[in-house]
């Protein structure tokens, strides 16, 4: 409207000044704003406020691990600025109709540029997920590309071997997926090298990336696009971020992504691949802790050091199926079981924890097989009753009684002779299915371990030709 | 006397004492801009007269039952047409903006309702506020009450000739290179233009960011003093108001001048200050020395670079500024084009008049890459040469006295195909802006041809208090100016 002013939103400094020091960047004393003059239908003003020759941070860079080693990225500036509205072009372009959305506008976002680092697709991807995880561990974006609320340009040039001066850049917009990035960026490397390779040149130009038809198209030139006339933004005075409010947002910063891996690996002794899925989102990061320490808590000193990792397999592998097998989020599944009544953890939302950590120590006390662990899981993800009281409820305990399941061994043993005696002669991969069998006729029920000392004292030595 | 006659200090005590009502007051007001608005053409819009008399009916019903009131209760005032007032149209006098009508009051006019101030309708300007004749106006010029084949000087040439005319006591304007100072001056009314900051520009439609500031218009330096009261102080809504207290800018204490120091800048008195002008500033002087200040001579060196600064930096934050009268959104869309850039063009060419589209052209040209050191960047350095003879200024004055245009109004049409003439007509009002500091301008007698003289009184930042006492000292003593005669 005619009259209206801007105001910054200090929460944006705060956040835009933790992900420059999450970038090991250095942040401006003072910082300031700038006009970015252009006309464009969704851009109401004509101009847009970012930060030009006063950006909030300068000179970082990111440390990211690919395939055992480690690549630095540059960062070369992090500034904060006003988003654009959405211009959306019909479908139909004979009704050559286009609609703005204008209810991005003015919302504040924080741009990170990096420096021509990136060498190739498995690096540029390698970044955007590190960088993204930050991202999310920091609170500054949901992460969810599709909504818009994180967006990468890609910059691109590609250079013949051996060549040391880069060659012209082109910039791909509207990227709304780690897929389409690496489409778009294999798509336009191929370009640019045909263009050169047929002795062209490639024009410096901004792309859009069509999705649908997987190709890079000229996006219509902006008016003036060479020439922004940037100036100091007179409605907005420079801000200052004196050490104290650096300080303030240090403490304040989360645990980043690359910490808590060493840290997983070193406290828990999981392996680097673990410690990666473990730490993609901060949500995933408490549950696996907070599992870990109910578990703990309820085995005390006879926990087994293989706890932690059991744990990790539990986390990736069993939960996550569930989460995948129903569509449902993380947050949906906690807020589900804490809702589902008393929880014997501190903060209320420890019902999911506490109740995985039962379920994994009945696993580990050998009081469950795995698979009936696995039922007893789903089981106590959709019931409110105490996990110690389904397991009876279910009749899942293990069958340990060393005399019945002897006598079930023999069973077996009879009812098979032609595989008993293969198994003398030397095909000892046999037990499995003796095992097999055994646990069949428990319901899944029988302490493998256990079914497997017996069967070897009821078989005797196997052959050994 | 007429109601309409009195100034703001004759009307508050009227109103206290029950001479009279809000709603007689309101009705002489009325029925003096149904008189003289065919003469004098300073109101685009003026609100229903039914609405307005209800309005002045309930003030008076307040004051009657003893509830607290507003400073400003039953007062009528005129606002000029870049202030957003809520579903009251606010065309910036240009025909980009004809059909806006804004559905957000600026903090400034929120402020005077809450003060009790009955808005009597908005007045005319030169188109954005580029102007200092009002000529540049879409609509039609405004006539100087005292010669009426005269300029009332701009851009608040509306709300300036409304005050002197008698059609309200107490107006708002906009001052950005002197549009408040230049016209008082040209009508024989107060002016002010307060410090940079002190008043919200929330709302306020922008010509340049960095130098606008809403300013006040009174026949008396009391009122114009009690409408910034009314409007001042800090606003979240526009980050750069200070957050300084607003302190009563009108003391009772000091009714002589005695122990003040008041520097009279070398460069004002310079060949193109006409002769009268300058006698009449001399004349009143003369009264502030006997009012008990010491008076000296100072130097303003950068004074000579102010005029290319500020055009410089004004229309640079004006070429971004105007960017968003585009067609699309708001304003005047073109019935004519075929794509997007017939859109844009042809919209801003039929909605903008050739003065704005002049601005636009040297804003743009002055921020152009390769041009903006060699200009804008140099004109901020001058911007701040300025300041800094001002702040050695203030280490041995109170304040600053000098004429407030170097010329009296002059004819309409003399300047309107000369811009440069034109733009040389706020020499002495733009250092103020560049330097952000309080200015006001006070009627100090009339020229051999008969026409008012503005007296220019200059204080540090946020020392509004010295340059109103100034202002009040000089006024006391040389008696509440005259309205025009003849009209």
């Amino acid at each position: 409207m005619p009259g209206a002013l801007p105001v910054l939103n200090e929460a944006v400094v705060d956040l835009a000044t933790a992900v420059a020091l999450a970038l090991n960047a250095s942040v401006a004393d003072k910082a300031g704003f700038a006009r970015k003059n252009y006309f464009y239908p969704d851009l109401p003003k004509g101009y847009q406020i970012t930060q030009h020759a006063e950006p909030l941070a300068r000179d970082g860079h990111l440390d990211i691990e690919l395939e055992g080693r480690i690549l630095r990225v540059g960062i070369h500036q992090i500034h904060i600025e006003e988003d654009a509205g959405k211009s959306v072009h019909s479908g139909h372009s004979d009704s050559g109709s286009s609609l703005i959305d204008m209810n991005r506008c003015g919302v504040p976002l924080v741009e990170i540029v990096t420096h021509p680092d990136l060498r190739d697709i498995d690096e540029a991807d390698a970044f955007l997920n590190e960088l993204r995880r930050i991202l999310v561990c920091l609170g500054v974006t949901s992460g969810e590309m599709h909504e818009g609320s994180l967006r990468f340009d890609t910059n691109i040039s590609v250079r013949p071997r051996g060549a040391t001066e880069m060659g012209a850049r082109t910039e791909i917009k509207n990227l709304n997926s780690f897929r389409a990035v690496r489409k778009a960026l294999a798509y336009e490397a191929d370009r640019q090298s045909r263009v050169l390779r047929d002795g062209g040149k490639v024009v410096h130009e901004t792309l859009l990336w069509d999705g649908s038809r997987e190709r890079a198209v000229p996006m219509r030139s902006k008016e003036g696009a060479s020439d922004y006339r940037y100036f100091p933004e007179p409605d907005l005075v420079d801000f200052e971020i004196d050490g104290r409010r650096l300080e303030r947002v240090r403490e304040s910063m989360p645990e980043l992504p690359g910490a808590a891996r060493r840290r997983l690996v070193e406290v828990y002794a999981i392996p680097e691949y673990d410690a990666f899925v473990l730490t993609a989102e901060p949500s995933m990061l408490r549950l696996y802790e907070s599992t870990v320490g109910a578990l703990l808590r309820r085995l005390g000193p006879d926990a087994p050091p293989r706890a932690a990792k059991t744990v990790s397999n539990w986390v990736m592998v069993v939960l996550a199926g569930h989460l995948n097998e129903r569509g449902i989020t993380l947050a949906e599944l906690s807020a589900r079981a804490a809702s589902r009544g008393p929880t014997d953890g501190q903060d209320g939302t420890s019902a999911l924890p506490s109740r995985l950590a039962d379920v994994i120590a009945l696993r580990l006390l050998g009081e469950v097989s795995e698979p009936a662990a696995r039922r007893l899981f789903e089981a106590a993800m959709e019931s409110t009753r105490p996990v110690d009281e389904l397991v009876e409820t279910l009749d899942l305990r293990t069958v340990s009684d060393e005399d019945a399941l002897r006598s079930l061994v023999r069973e077996v043993l009879a009812a098979h002779p032609d595989e008993v005696a293969r198994y003398h002669t030397g095909t000892m991969k046999l037990m499995r299915f003796f095992v097999g069998q055994v646990l069949g006729r428990t319901g899944g029920k029988a302490d493998p371990e256990l079914a497997t000392r017996i069967l070897l004292e009821e078989l005797g030595p196997g052959g050994t030709t | 006397m007429k109601l309409y006659e009195l100034t703001f200090s004759q009307i508050r005590a009227g109103l206290l004492e029950g001479d009279f009502s809000s709603r007689e007051l309101t009705e002489s007001v009325l029925d003096r801009v149904e008189r003289v608005e065919p003469t004098v053409s300073a109101f685009v819009t003026v609100r229903d007269r039914g609405e307005i008399l209800a309005e002045a009916a309930a003030a008076d019903a307040r004051r009657a039952a003893g509830k607290r009131q507003g400073a400003l209760c039953g007062v009528p005032v005129a606002v000029k047409d870049n202030i957003s007032t809520r579903g009251l149209a606010t065309t910036c006098g240009s025909r980009m903006l004809e059909s806006y009508v804004p559905p957000y009051d600026a903090t400034a006019v929120s402020r005077l309702r809450d003060a009790g101030a009955i808005l009597v309708g908005k007045t005319n300007m030169d188109e954005f506020a580029m102007g200092s004749s009002n000529e540049n106006s879409a609509f039609c010029a405004t006539h100087n009450p005292w010669d009426a084949g005269r300029v009332p000087g701009g851009s608040s040439g509306g709300s300036a000739a409304a005050v002197a005319a008698g059609e309200v006591p107490l107006a708002l304007g906009s001052d950005t290179g002197g549009s408040v100072r230049q016209p008082a001056g040209f009508c024989g009314v107060v002016g002010v233009k307060p410090t940079y900051g002190r008043v919200s520009r929330y709302g306020l439609v922008a010509f340049a960011s960095s130098l606008d500031q809403i300013g006040t218009m009174s026949r008396d330096v009391a009122g114009a003093a009690a409408l910034l009261e009314a409007i001042a102080g800090e606003d979240p809504r526009d980050s750069t108001t200070a957050a300084e207290p607003v302190p009563p800018f009108l003391s009772d204490a000091g009714v002589d001048l005695k122990g003040l120091a008041v520097g009279v800048p070398d460069e004002y008195f310079s060949d193109g200050l006409d002769p009268s002008v300058a006698e009449r500033v001399r004349d009143a002087l003369e009264i502030i020395r006997s009012l008990g200040a010491s008076v000296q001579t100072i130097s303003i060196p950068h004074l000579r670079f102010g005029i290319a600064a500020y055009y410089l930096v004004a229309d640079a934050e004006a070429s971004a500024n105007l960017a968003r009268y585009d067609g699309v959104k708001y304003g005047h869309r073109t019935d004519h084009a075929e794509d997007l850039d017939g859109l844009y063009r042809m919209s801003r060419s039929e909605g903008f008049g050739a003065e704005v589209k002049r601005r636009i052209m040297m804003g743009t040209y002055a921020l152009s890459a390769g041009y903006y050191d060699q200009y804008y960047l140099k004109a901020q350095k001058v911007r701040t040469l300025l300041a800094r003879d001002f702040e050695k200024a203030f280490e041995s004055v109170d304040v600053l006295v000098a004429p407030t245009s170097p010329t009296t109004a002059f004819a309409l049409g003399e300047r309107v195909h000369d811009p440069v003439s034109m733009y040389l007509s706020d020499v002495y009002t733009v250092p103020v802006n560049l330097a952000g500091l309080p200015a006001l301008s006070v009627p100090c007698g009339l020229s051999t041809s008969g026409l008012p003289v503005g007296l220019q009184i200059v204080a540090d930042k946020f020392r509004e208090p010295v340059m109103f006492r100034v202002a009040r000292a000089y006024e006391r003593a040389a008696g509440v100016f005259p309205a025009p005669p003849g009209l």
